[in-house]
């Protein structure tokens, strides 16, 4: 698709949407998050739409039991076709959200926004070309985790203010807590392990070291005997007689 | 045979009206007792060769006493020693005693007052007066208590001072004074 193509369908989809929020509306106009997903009488496979018309999925007008606020659902379907043209499509049938669609084409509920807000996010005919995927990603932005997500949900502030006011339950335990201070840790508490599992059993508590080292003396017993020396060799040869033949060896050196 | 003791009966004369002292009997050389703090300061002061001189003639003196005690040529070993040492002893040098290294001669003295450097030439006077033979000197070791000091030739002594000199211990001089072997 063209863009001249895009930009005259956005053109349409504007004058729709002026159009209608000028008519009286039966409901104050508000969007809530998307619920959990519920059981819906009929699953479109996605893929099979995908084609130059797409009609709006037949999704059955399930309406909540008692509903206590109109909900104006934006039905943003955005076909990615082969050659990378976007297509978006916005569908305004008053509908119930009542079941989560495929993740290319979800049923996107965004947090409460005037209709005004919205009017006015859809940008000039000369950005349209990035247009699409900043409004998508603005739509996406206030979309609730669903179920299978990571992504950690915080308490309603009204619960959290509940569980301030009065109390909650369990206290949950602080997500961030302060770094450990400098110094000697503290002894890790004391563990008992099952001795079964780990094998040890019974072990025998250590002595406390007395700090005053006492020698353990471990002497051999000899016994005294008078054939210890073996003489190998002669004994020093020279043996001057007299003082002279002594001083005149030493002086013979 | 049983070595002669050494006899210290009127080694020294004091004659108090003439203030004299004699070493060596009614004949003998005439002596001067000296602090050993006056022979110190001598031997800081005084020139390698005059230290040298005055040991030698120290020695002298103790030998040619010794040696009127003994026949040199023919007396033992241990009864020369202890004539030697007797003298000695009473000249105030010190205990003298011998060591045979091989067939090098060590004379070794305790507790004497004097320095190595006059030491060492006193005892090779000794030795050499008591034996009639020309003796060179080498002072070995020399600690508070002991020093040792090697007799030989003039070439021996001059071997076994280099050695020294050159870090090679006392021990190891003597040996290679030797040739290698003892």
């Amino acid at each position: 698709m063209s863009k001249t193509e895009q930009i005259a369908k956005l053109e349409a989809l504007l004058a729709r949407v002026v159009s209608r929020a000028a008519e009286p509306r039966r409901r104050p106009v508000a969007v809530t998050a998307a619920r959990a997903p519920d059981p819906v009488a009929e699953l479109v496979d996605l893929d099979e739409v995908d084609a130059e018309t797409i009609p709006p999925p037949p999704v059955a007008p399930v309406r909540a039991p008692a509903p206590t606020e109109a909900e104006v659902v934006m039905e943003v379907e955005v076909v990615q076709e082969t050659g990378g043209d976007t297509l978006i499509e916005v569908a305004t049938e008053e509908v119930v959200i009542a079941e989560s669609l495929g993740s290319r084409e979800r049923l996107v509920a965004a947090a409460p926004v005037t209709l005004a807000a919205l009017v006015a996010e859809v940008p000039p005919p000369e950005r349209l070309d990035e247009s699409p995927p900043e409004l998508l990603a603005a739509v996406e932005e206030v979309e609730d985790a669903p179920l299978s997500s990571r992504r950690p949900v915080a308490p309603e502030p009204e619960e959290r203010l509940a569980d301030m006011a009065f109390g909650a339950e369990e206290p949950s335990p602080p997500r961030h807590t302060p770094p450990p201070e400098s110094g000697r840790l503290p002894a890790a508490p004391a563990v008992e392990f099952d001795a079964d599992v780990t094998g040890v059993r019974e072990a025998t508590p250590i002595a406390p070291r007395s700090r005053e080292l006492v020698p353990e003396p471990t002497r051999a017993e000899l016994a005294p005997s008078d054939a210890v020396a073996d003489l190998v060799g002669e004994a020093q040869r020279f043996a001057p007689a007299t003082f002279a033949a002594l001083l005149d060896a030493s002086l013979a050196l | 045979m049983a070595v002669p003791s050494f006899d210290p009966s009127h080694a020294v004369r004091f004659d108090l009206p003439h203030g004299s002292v004699r070493a060596g009997g009614d004949g003998g050389e005439r002596v001067l007792l000296v602090p050993t703090s006056a022979l110190d300061d001598l031997v800081l002061s005084a020139p390698q060769e005059a230290v040298e001189a005055l040991g030698r003639a120290l020695g002298a003196a103790i030998g040619r006493r010794a040696a009127a005690r003994m026949d040199p040529k023919s007396v033992p070993i241990d009864a020369f020693v202890t004539q030697l040492a007797g003298e000695a002893a009473i000249a105030g040098v010190g205990a003298l005693s011998i060591e045979r290294w091989g067939r090098a001669l060590v004379v070794v003295v305790e507790d004497s007052p004097l320095s190595g450097t006059l030491l060492a030439p006193l005892v090779a006077a000794a030795v050499e007066a008591a034996s009639g033979k020309h003796v060179a000197c080498a002072l070995l070791s020399r600690d508070e208590r002991t020093a040792r000091v090697l007799l030989g030739s003039e070439t021996g002594i001059a071997r076994a001072r280099e050695w020294i000199a050159s870090g090679v211990p006392w021990g190891e001089a003597l040996v290679k004074l030797h040739g290698g072997g003892v």
